[in-house]
């Protein structure tokens, strides 16, 4: 018997224990904003040559890094792509991009962006 | 910040790590290859011979290494700057007695010039000059052999993201000093490399690498009459393994032929450990 005075359908806790649980563990988490942040897509993206390893690929990835308005890079050497994203509001020229990437030691063969959204 | 922690406690450790000392101390170390020919290995290059890599420009470098032939130790601490992407300065510190004995074995100042290079996606092919001049500075007798020496040689090497191969020539030219002339020297090498795992940027790598490593030792004096010339040939298994901006670096060098005839049995191998630091 309940505090209402009903007594509890045989099995109902035997179903919905699990289904709680399942629910927590299917249903996804919600992003966090650091997430977001990393699943967006760059809004630069280099072609580079010369990219063979990852010791060398260090100093490219200083010196984009040190330009204003940018806020990441990842390198992917076997796609020779330097992906970069930067702060919202700034834009990073071109020309130093290709700066960077020249005195990194490297050549840069493309600079693609991202559409403006 | 901790890249840069974690490089430094490194450096730290080598650096306060027991020097390997010369077995029988206050001996004149003999005119092997070894004291001018270490310490000049840099980024993905051999580590016996050379390579035309340098670094990016406004970059940093710090090496320190030991390196062991027969009874001989030499404990090199180098310097790098890029001047420009092709231009390297490189300042060497080799110790070659204990640092309680107060004494250095020389230093010297290199140059690498990457006069030419091929780039293509995930290649780069280069050809570099490199020149240098080494200052004996030690005050204990018998540690330093002879006068300045002068450095000179080329260099050319291919690094893809599986293989790699590198061919140097470079030779010293050896001064007299207080009646010690350590001869002349002329080294050739060859290396071949391969990356076992490509590895992603974020993720620690490994290069292995088979160096050929020839030595041909002109005359010399050491000592009141004595004469020497040899020749030397080795083979070298060796290791890069390089996470972030810190690589480890080692190899052992076999002696293939010796001019010398049968030499002792603590010559027969070259041991190399270093770690390189960037920023």
């Amino acid at each position: 018997m309940n505090r209402h005075g009903s007594a509890p359908r045989p099995g109902t806790g035997r179903v919905w224990t699990p289904l709680l649980l399942a629910t927590f563990l299917i249903v996804p988490a919600p992003a966090t904003a650091q997430e977001a942040e990393q699943e967006r897509a760059p809004d630069i993206e280099l072609r580079v040559d010369g990219l063979a390893c990852p010791f060398c690929a260090q100093g490219l990835e200083k010196k984009l890094m040190s330009l204003e308005g940018t806020e990441r890079v990842t390198v992917l050497l076997d796609d020779s792509l330097v992906r970069v994203w930067t702060l919202p509001g700034s834009y990073v020229e071109d020309d130093p991009i290709e700066k960077a990437v020249k005195d990194a030691g490297f050549l840069l063969r493309e600079i693609r962006r991202r559409p403006p959204s | 910040m901790r890249r840069a922690a974690v490089g430094s406690a490194a450096i730290a450790a080598l650096l306060l790590a027991p020097v390997p000392v010369c077995a029988q101390f206050g001996r004149p170390l003999s005119p092997r290859a070894l004291p001018e020919m270490a310490g000049a290995r840099n980024l993905h290059e051999p580590v016996f011979g050379i390579g035309p890599h340098t670094t990016w420009r406004g970059g940093y470098g710090l090496e320190v290494g030991v390196e062991s032939e027969g009874d001989e130790r030499v404990f090199d601490v180098e310097l790098l700057y890029g001047v420009t992407e092709t231009l390297t300065l490189t300042v060497v510190l080799p110790f070659s007695r204990p640092l309680s004995d107060g004494s250095l074995g020389s230093v010297g100042l290199r140059a690498k010039w990457r006069l030419w290079s091929r780039f293509a996606p995930g290649l780069l092919d280069a050809v570099a000059l490199v020149g240098g001049l080494t200052v004996p500075r030690s005050v204990a007798e018998g540690v330093e052999q002879g006068g300045p020496r002068l450095l000179a040689g080329a260099t050319a090497g291919r690094e893809s993201r599986r293989w790699y191969a590198f061919a140097g020539l470079r030779g010293t030219l050896a001064t007299e000093s207080g009646g010690v002339d350590p001869g002349d020297m002329l080294a050739a090498d060859a290396a071949w490399g391969v990356r076992p795992v490509l590895s992603s940027y974020e993720a620690p790598d490994l290069v292995l690498l088979v160096e050929l490593n020839a030595r041909r030792r002109g005359a010399s004096r050491t000592g009141p009459g004595e004469t020497a010339k040899w020749n030397e040939v080795s083979l070298a298994p060796a290791f890069l393994f390089s996470y972030q901006n810190v690589m480890l670096k080692g190899g052992l060098g076999l002696v293939l032929h010796d001019s010398r005839g049968a030499p002792d049995e603590s010559s027969d191998l070259k041991l190399l450990a270093a770690m390189e630091v960037h920023w």
